[in-house]
C-alpha cells in the first residue's frame, strides 16, 4: 500500500479578516453599547433621584452640618445675602440655604445637596459689585432649587454601579466617587436653567439686573487668564459668551431695568476677606 | 488610572507588532519544514499493511506549547462578550498543532522511519481557568513510527 501527506493549502483553518479589523469592530461595539448604557442609566437614575424626598436628601447631606464653621462677619453677610435671594424666589421652606465660605484662593463656587452652597474667597475677591454676588449666590440656589444635585448624585450612582455590573470593577465606594463631597457634575442644560432662575431672583431682589452680567464677564477674564487650566465653574458651564447673550435676550423680553445704580459691598467686605 | 490606561494600549501595540511578527515567522519556518518532511507521510490509519512483519514500530511524540500575545488574547476577550468564531485563536491552535506534527515526523525521520501511523493529537489548554492568566495551549501529536527493520537505528 502506498501511503503520502498531500500538500495542504494554506490558510484553509484560518480566518482571513484581518486582526486589526475585527479589533476595531468588536471596541466600537464595546464603547457603542458602554456608551447607550451610559446614557439610560445617567438619565434612569436621575428621574429617580429626582423622586427623593428633600428630607432624604437633607438627611444624606448631614455631613456637611457638622463642619460648621464659626460664624464669621463674612459668613453672616453671605448667609444674609443668600436668605434674601431665597425670600425673592420664593423658595420652598424645607429648602434652607446654608452657605459655607471657604477661604482659599480657588476660583469657584458650586451647590451641593441639602441646600449647601460653598463660595471660595478666590471667586468674591474678583466679583465687583453685590448684584454680581447676588446672581453667583441666584444661580447655585436655582441649582438647589431645581434639585441638581441630588440629581446629579443619582445619575453618577446608577453610572457606578451599572458599570461596575458591567465592567467588574471593585470599586465599591458609589457615594463616595460621586462627587457626594466634592463638587457636582451638572449639565449644560442644568445650568442655563439655573442662571434663569438666579436673574429672576436677583431681579426681583433688587429691582433692576444692572451689575448681573459682571458675574460672567468676571467669569469669562478668570478662564481667559488661565486657559489651559480653566477654573472648575467651567467645566461644564456653558462657555459665558452663550450665557450672557441668553441672559440678555431675557432681560429685553421681560423689559427689566438695565441702567441703574449698582449696590456695592459693605465697606468692611475686603478686609473680611483679606483677614480670612 | 490614565497610568493604567497606557500601560495596557502599550500592551496591546507591543502585543499586536511582536505577536504578528513572531507569527510570520513560525509560519514561514512550519511552511518550509513541512515540504522537507512531506516525503515521510504520517496517517492516521491504524490498520498495518501488508508486509508490517518487516517493520519496527515504536512511539513518537511531537509536543509543543504556544502562547497566545496579549492584543489576540484582548480580542478574545471581546469574542467572549460578542460570541463568534474566536478568529485570533485560530491561527494560535493551527500553528500548534502543525508544530507538534512536525516535531514528531522530525522525530520518526530520525529513526529512518518510512510511515507514521495511527497519528492522534491531544491538546491541554495551560492556564485553564486562571481567567486574565496567560492563555497557552498545549497540543501533543502522537504515532507509531514504522521502521524498516534492516534500518532500525
Amino acid at each position: 500500500m502506498k501511503y503520502e501527506n498531500p500538500l495542504i493549502p494554506e490558510g484553509i483553518n484560518t480566518s482571513k479578516t484581518h486582526a486589526l479589523k475585527t479589533f476595531l469592530i468588536l471596541v466600537a461595539g464595546l464603547l457603542a453599547i458602554l456608551i447607550i448604557s451610559a446614557w439610560l442609566l445617567g438619565a434612569g437614575g436621575g428621574y429617580l433621584a429626582s423622586k427623593i424626598p428633600y428630607s432624604q436628601e437633607k438627611r444624606l447631606a448631614q455631613a456637611y452640618s457638622e463642619e460648621a464653621a464659626p460664624r464669621t462677619e463674612i459668613l453672616d453677610y453671605l448667609q444674609t445675602l443668600a436668605d434674601k435671594v431665597s425670600a425673592a424666589m420664593q423658595l420652598a421652606p424645607e429648602m434652607k440655604i446654608t452657605v459655607h465660605y471657604v477661604a482659599e484662593d480657588v476660583e469657584n463656587a458650586f451647590a451641593t445637596i441639602g441646600g449647601n452652597i460653598f463660595l471660595y474667597k478666590g471667586l468674591l475677591e474678583k466679583l465687583p459689585n453685590e448684584n454680581a454676588l447676588a446672581m453667583l449666590i441666584g444661580h447655585e440656589i436655582g441649582h438647589v432649587r431645581h434639585r441638581d444635585p441630588i440629581v446629579s448624585i443619582g445619575q453618577n450612582a446608577a453610572i457606578s454601579t451599572g458599570m461596575m455590573l458591567l465592567l467588574g470593577s471593585t470599586d465599591t465606594g458609589i457615594l463616595g466617587s460621586t462627587g457626594l463631597l466634592t463638587q457636582m457634575q451638572f449639565s449644560r442644560d442644568m445650568e442655563s436653567r439655573s442662571d434663569e432662575t438666579g436673574l429672576i431672583a436677583v431681579e426681583q431682589l433688587y429691582g433692576h439686573v444692572s451689575g448681573v452680567l459682571d458675574l460672567y464677564r468676571v467669569l469669562d477674564s478668570i478662564s481667559e487668564a488661565s486657559p489651559l487650566d480653566p477654573p472648575q465653574f467651567f467645566s461644564t458651564h456653558p462657555i459665558s459668551e452663550t450665557r450672557i447673550n441668553e441672559l440678555s435676550e431675557l432681560i429685553v423680553e421681560m423689559g427689566w431695568k438695565e441702567k441703574a445704580a449698582v449696590t456695592p459691598f459693605p465697606k468692611q467686605f475686603s478686609t473680611w476677606l483679606s483677614d480670612s | 488610572m490614565s497610568f493604567q490606561i497606557l500601560l495596557f494600549l502599550l500592551l496591546l501595540v507591543l502585543g499586536y507588532f511582536i505577536g504578528s511578527y513572531l507569527e510570520k515567522k513560525h509560519y514561514r519556518s512550519i511552511i518550509k519544514r513541512e515540504a522537507e518532511l512531506n516525503k515521510l507521510p504520517a496517517v492516521a490509519s491504524k490498520i498495518l499493511p501488508a508486509g508490517a512483519a518487516s517493520f519496527e514500530q515504536r512511539l513518537v511524540l511531537g509536543n509543543v506549547t504556544i502562547s497566545v500575545d496579549y492584543f489576540k488574547r484582548f480580542i478574545a476577550t471581546l469574542h467572549n462578550f460578542f460570541g463568534g468564531s474566536v478568529t485570533s485563536y485560530e491561527t494560535l491552535l493551527d500553528r500548534a498543532r502543525r508544530e507538534a506534527l512536525l516535531r514528531m515526523k522530525s522525530e520518526a525521520k530520525k529513526l529512518n522511519a518510512g510511515l507514521v501511523m495511527n497519528v492522534k493529537y491531544e491538546t491541554a489548554s495551560i492556564y485553564k481557568g486562571s481567567g486574565s492568566g496567560v492563555g497557552s495551549v498545549e497540543v501533543l501529536a502522537y504515532g507509531t513510527a514504522m521502521i524498516p527493520k534492516q534500518a532500525a537505528v
